[in-house]
């Protein structure tokens, strides 16, 4: 009973307190004088809380700040929605016709100049020169540099047309004479490891 | 014609876009809220920013106001609900927690001692040491003089919570004289 007098005294000291509740806690005063120390220790500390500085607060800066919130608020509601201009939008109409047309010709005449441009090899190989004359299958030694291969396909104007496979045998496509191309190759075995006519005889190490 | 006559007849003007209405309740409540909003935060700046969140949310809400409470009850209700949220966002200390260890000192001679009239320095010294959700209570009840129900209402919670909390702060306040005055 005690304790729920106790924590009604803050409310007899600001004064809030009413009916029954208030009644309750008068008959206690008078009757238990740790509760008046009590009573006392908190009118105490409402008197400091009612004193305390109330320092500088933002006053009329925090009204001037909320009016200019306000006001910017009132903007972004009354701006007014961007309404269906047709005569705008008839502007907008031909020049997006105009962009049309200047696209399509400028498409009809890139495409038939891109498709006149060898530089321009597609991966599926269309463009790939058709292979002409016999095919050789070479293996070169894995010490083989890149540099030297080339100038030997080159010496015996041989080109590469396939290949590497996962074993690492290329086609090669050799114009005329393949027996004498085959010598040559062979004949270089620091850069050859086996030579191979496709459909014929073949040769190596 | 009551405060909250006063308040209430403002925030119908202020529901209908009267800026002069508005200027006026803030005049009203400003320094009070912003000293309620600071003893929570314990920082000018922020304080200010959630005083002027809680008066622009005044601004947008004044016509949902129906009277059913104070003025002053809602627009603290406002402004608590924006510190606590702030709180919560920068720190991780909770805000309901009534759960702190008492020490309590009754002796004669403490309760002597916080009766002299050097007490003041301490009272503001320890009162600045309450946690947040007791100097809140505190404030509306020792500032305000607000009823506990009108404080139920404001920081959200039961009537009995407001009353548990108002006499931890007190116990809490007693323990830290205690320590200052050597008592």
């Amino acid at each position: 009973m005690k304790k729920e007098i106790e924590e009604l005294l803050p409310f007899y000291v600001n004064g809030s307190l009413e009916g029954e509740e208030l009644e309750t806690v008068r008959k206690a005063l008078a009757e238990d004088e740790t509760l008046r120390e009590e009573c006392a220790f908190l009118e105490s500390m409402r008197d400091e809380v009612q004193n305390q500085d109330l320092g500088l607060s933002p006053g009329e800066f925090g009204l001037k700040r909320l009016q200019r919130d306000i006001a910017k608020e009132k903007n972004i509601d009354t701006q007014p929605v961007p309404q269906n201009d047709n005569r705008r939008s008839g502007v907008w109409k031909i020049a997006s016709i105009a962009a049309c047309i200047m696209l399509l010709v400028q498409t009809a005449y890139v495409v038939p100049l891109w498709q006149q441009n060898n530089d321009l090899v597609a991966a599926s190989g269309g463009n790939v020169a058709p292979v002409r004359g016999p095919v050789l299958s070479v293996t070169f030694v894995p010490e083989a540099q890149e540099e030297n291969i080339r100038e030997l396909l080159l010496a015996v104007d041989a080109r590469i047309v396939d290949g590497p496979s996962a074993l690492g045998v290329y086609k090669l496509a050799v114009p005329k004479h393949p027996e004498a191309v085959i010598s040559k190759l062979l004949a270089h075995k620091n850069l050859v490891e086996t030579v191979q006519r496709d459909g014929g005889e073949s040769g190596g190490k | 014609m009551t405060e909250n006559d006063t308040a209430f007849s403002l925030l119908k003007r202020v529901s209908k876009g009267d800026e002069t209405a508005f200027a006026d309740f803030y005049n009203l409540f400003e320094k009070r809220l912003y000293l309620f909003i600071k003893s929570k935060l314990n920082d000018s700046f922020e304080a200010a920013d959630i005083l002027n969140e809680t008066f622009l949310e005044v601004w947008r809400k004044a016509e949902t106001f129906e009277g059913r409470s104070k003025v002053s009850t809602w627009l603290f209700g406002i402004a608590y609900y924006k510190t606590v949220d702030r709180m919560r966002k920068k720190t991780d200390i909770p805000m309901d927690s009534d759960n702190f260890p008492e020490t309590v000192d009754d002796s004669p001679d403490a309760m002597a001692c916080l009766l002299t009239a050097e007490k003041s320095d301490h009272i503001k010294f320890c009162l600045d040491t309450l946690k947040a959700v007791h100097r809140a209570v505190m404030q509306l009840a020792f500032f305000e003089d607000l009823p506990y129900s009108e404080i139920a209402v404001i920081v959200d919670c039961p009537e009995n919570t407001v009353k548990t909390r108002m006499f931890h702060a007190k116990q809490a306040m007693k323990r830290c004289l205690s320590n200052r005055m050597g008592g």
